[in-house]
């Protein structure tokens, strides 16, 4: 029975550990993944473009960076305080 | 001069004959001429003209499209339209973005797929599509003879593979972290090991693959033989010099500069430097126009040299 709670208790803070250490990696990935969208589809906002083929090649598979890219333009006006959600700043 | 010889099947891999050169300086009398000389050597020819122009339909006085015309023996002439090669590959994307997408994400990107069919780029995709397309259905042909279109979009034909495999070479890297990191968080909020397959990058390598082939193809002098087109003028010549300088950023060296209506008042004006080093073929002035089989065969058979050993 005390066996089981530890084992609960043990459990717990494994999990907050492995959701502590994904966080800021995730926040990394999203990152990477809007830098991803801007390089391919960057001429939306006005950056260099590569090859309009590569562009459309890829297009089709690429939802999910479209719609981060495009939630990162509707928030543009806060990013400092995107920024400070996702790393320890007090 | 070349003579009717049975035609031969089944090659390990074509050879390409490229001709470029500024506009008017006769590239598709000169394609059809080869074309015509390999033909009646024996080999199996696919003519393919890139060139929006289409006067290959006008050269050989048939109406010639996509579909490949016979028309001579083992000489065949594909004439694609690049404007609808272009509708093609946007409507195909289309496609794959209704299916793949959601509705409301789909709907919500018809304004940009709208403004995407503008971007400059699709045209030199359109003619390698064309390109990849006609090479891969005529599998029997000893020899490809092409067309291209006057030097700006060929050059961009030529350089294109080298530009998006640059981008297409950062952006694998990019995606390949992005995986990786990816495979860490799976790793690390479930405890086990998960390999993710990213369409994006297998989509992105299936293009490096592509952008190699062509690139190597583009290099290799056994394979691809370019043949600058000039004219006894100076504005010609001019536009041959940065031809090859082009080529050259691209590792693609010419094999022979053709001065088309070459005559004895030629040689008087001494070729750029740049250019002198190419062995030339002289293609004389033609005394009518080299229009219909009968012309050109003519011609042929007076030209002091063999076209079927270009």
């Amino acid at each position: 029975m005390r066996r089981g709670r530890w084992r609960r208790l043990f459990g717990m803070f494994d999990d907050m550990q492995r959701a502590r250490a994904v966080d800021a990696l995730e926040w990394e990935v999203t990152e990477l993944r809007q830098v991803f969208a801007l390089l391919l589809l960057g001429h939306a906002v006005g950056f260099p473009a590569p090859p309009a083929e590569l562009t459309l090649a890829l297009l089709p598979d690429l939802e999910e960076e479209l719609r981060q890219l495009l939630t990162t333009i509707d928030t543009a006006h806060s990013p400092l305080s995107q920024l400070s959600s996702h790393l320890p700043v007090d | 001069m070349a003579h009717s010889k049975p035609h031969t099947t089944s090659p390990a891999s074509p050879v390409y004959l490229f001709q470029i050169g500024k506009g008017g300086v006769g590239k598709s009398t000169l394609s059809a001429l080869i074309a015509m000389a390999h033909a009646r050597a024996g080999r199996t020819v696919t003519l393919l003209s890139l060139d929006p122009a289409h006067n290959q339909s006008d050269i050989f006085q048939t109406p010639i499209g996509e579909s490949p015309v016979t028309v001579a023996p083992g000489l065949r002439v594909r004439e694609p339209d690049i404007d609808r090669w272009i509708a093609r590959v946007l409507e195909e994307t289309h496609q794959r973005m209704r299916e793949h997408y959601s509705y409301l994400t789909a709907l919500n990107l018809e304004q940009y797929f709208r403004v995407l069919r503008h971007s400059p780029g699709l045209e030199e995709f359109a003619l390698r599509a064309a390109f990849q397309n006609a090479t891969a259905a005529d599998t029997d042909a000893d020899i490809v003879v092409v067309d291209l279109p006057p030097t700006a979009l060929a050059l961009r034909f030529f350089s294109s593979p080298t530009l998006s495999g640059i981008w297409t070479e950062e952006l694998i890297r990019l995606r390949r972290t992005i995986k990786e990191k990816r495979e860490i968080i799976t790793r690390i909020r479930f405890g086990r090991s998960e390999r993710e397959l990213d369409r994006v990058l297998v989509r992105l390598e299936e293009e490096r693959r592509a952008y190699d082939a062509l690139r190597t193809l583009f290099a290799d002098p056994a394979r691809a033989r370019v043949t600058v087109v000039i004219n006894p003028d100076l504005l010609s010549w001019m536009e041959a010099r940065r031809i090859v300088t082009a080529l050259a950023a691209v590792r693609t060296v010419p094999t022979a500069l053709a001065v088309n209506k070459w005559t004895a008042e030629t040689d008087r004006t001494p070729l750029p430097p740049e250019l002198i080093a190419f062995p030339r073929l002289l293609l004389p002035l033609a005394p009518a126009p080299l229009i219909g089989l009968e012309p050109l065969r003519r011609y042929l058979e007076k030209l002091p040299i063999d076209l079927a050993n270009t």
